[in-house]
């Protein structure tokens, strides 16, 4: 199968007063795939995300970010601010670890989702209402209870899904995820990856899925990058059986993540 | 048999009842893993046991009497908090080792590099403050200062649950050094089920402040009884 790319990186770098902190980063997500970029902390993994869309303050980022839609390509690293602010939310939206921080405190989950609708669409109140009901019945929550919640009222894993209701609210094309799951229990974590994994059936879109655990994404990715000191060191496809790693520090992170380890064995780290 | 924890109740304000008659015990050198959801009463049990919580109903043994603090020691999820953020990690420790009745400027210098090789650690790192390490360094910082107390058992209230998987592994591998060299117990609290089977003999397993399975840890694994065990396991893919 041929694989039409959705997004082209190329040559990402990104530094701080003149320390790089991304080097040289390449990687594609093509249409309708999960992507994994893996990596410890440091390595660099969430600035590379942040960076895709110029979202990393005070970070000098070169490379080029091309975005193929509907036979069209444009370098998001070049565009300006407002068509990117557009993209942003419309075409791509981001998720990121602790729901709590990203969401507002003194706000209803139903007046962010109006707002974060209304940012994009110009539409009638009660319309904006409506798709935020949607989208919150999608996530598998009970709409119309949850929308009148403000956020302390949920627990840890229903604000992540409240999150990835607001994200999908506009049907975009990438969810890039930092982390969504790494503050969860395993039952929660379990919940909102088997949610992701039927979003993708149901809906054509890709993931670009960070996290510092490459046993759950040997689990859901086609592709993992592995990130190292800022640099892709090997990329990953998913064979009949799984993933085969061959650089060491990979078969590393495998061990760490306890897979095949003897228990009360030393891990090779 | 080292710790032995009677039929425990907690109600907290607003009657949450957090333990609702929880006992077991724990053997020398024994680890037992603690698992279930949040708000499970996993917490407040290992506050418990130090000592650091009353219980409305229940005791904790120590040694078959009551608790002693030299003998107990605590290891957090959160290893900067743990940590004075205006001492170097060389002066937390050399602190520790004072107030344990150790003096002298020559041998405290020199039980900090001792402890600092007890876990891995390079000695240059003394001079280092908590928010010049990584999480993995800061907590076995924590670890060797709970170390200099000789304690027979450690409570690892998710001691690993904030680090990411190298950290985490460097941190497990200390934890068997201990136990198998030190002869120390250990009381695991952990969500991570994977983790629980790489380091512990026996298991319980908690849900809404009660126990619902507990034993040897092969056993639960290959065959869990109660329900939410097998909730659990599946949902970690084991």
């Amino acid at each position: 199968m041929r694989e039409e790319p959705l997004l082209e990186v190329r040559g990402l770098t990104v530094s701080f007063g003149g320390k790089l902190v991304v080097k040289e980063v390449s990687f594609d997500v093509p249409k309708d795939s999960w992507v994994c970029l893996v990596g410890e902390t440091g390595s660099g993994k969430s600035l590379t995300a942040l960076s895709l869309t110029r979202l990393a303050g005070g970070a000098h980022v070169e490379g080029t970010v091309r975005w193929l839609d509907e036979g069209s390509s444009k370098d998001l690293l070049s565009l300006k601010e407002e068509p990117l602010r557009v993209m942003r939310g419309r075409e791509l939206a981001y998720i990121f670890q602790d729901p709590h921080s990203s969401l507002n405190p003194v706000m209803t989950v139903g007046e962010q989702m109006v707002e974060a609708y209304e940012a994009h669409f110009r539409c009638k109140r009660s319309e904006a209402e409506k798709a935020a009901l949607i989208s919150l019945g999608e996530m598998r929550l009970e709409a119309r209870r949850v929308v009148a919640c403000y956020p302390h009222e949920l627990s840890g894993g229903m604000k992540q899904r409240v999150m990835i209701a607001m994200a999908l609210l506009n049907n975009p094309k990438l969810l890039i995820a930092d982390e969504p799951t790494t503050s969860l229990d395993v039952t929660i974590e379990k919940g909102i990856i088997d949610l992701l994994n039927d979003l993708r059936t149901e809906w054509p879109m890709s993931y670009l899925f960070i996290t510092h655990n490459i046993c759950l994404a040997s689990r859901v990715a086609d592709y993992i990058y592995v990130m190292k000191d800022g640099r892709i060191i090997e990329k990953l496809d998913r064979g009949p059986k799984g993933f085969y790693p061959k650089e060491p520090y990979t078969r590393q992170l495998f061990q760490a993540g306890l897979e095949n380890v003897p228990p009360k064995t030393e891990i090779a780290v | 048999m080292l710790l032995s924890v009677q039929n425990i109740h907690k109600t907290f304000k607003g009657n949450v009842q957090a333990l609702r008659g929880v006992s077991f015990e724990l053997d020398r050198a024994q680890v037992l893993g603690v698992v279930g959801e949040s708000g499970s009463g996993k917490s407040t049990l290992a506050k418990i046991v130090m000592g650091f919580t009353r219980p409305d109903e229940g005791k904790v043994l120590l040694d078959g009497g009551k608790l002693d603090r030299r003998k107990v020691q605590i290891i957090f999820q959160n290893p900067f908090s743990s940590l004075d953020p205006r001492l170097s990690a060389g002066a937390s420790l050399a602190e520790a080792f004072r107030l344990n009745g150790l003096r002298g400027a020559q041998r405290l210098r020199s039980a900090v590099q001792e402890a600092l090789r007890g876990v891995d650690l390079a000695p240059e790192l003394a001079a280092r403050f908590p928010h010049e390490l990584s999480g993995g360094e800061c907590q076995r910082i924590a670890i060797a200062r709970s170390l200099s107390r000789s304690p027979e058992l450690l409570v690892c209230d998710e001691p690993v649950s904030s680090l990411d998987l190298l950290a985490q592994a460097r941190v497990l591998n200390l934890f068997l050094k201990l136990q198998k060299e030190r002869r120390i117990s250990l009381l695991f609290i952990s969500h991570d089920l994977r983790v629980v089977r790489h380091l512990c003999d026996r298991v319980l397993v908690m849900k809404e402040g009660l126990v619902c399975e507990e034993g040897e840890l092969s056993q639960v694994y290959a065959k869990p009884q109660h329900p939410y065990t097998q909730e659990l396991l599946f949902s970690s893919g084991i």
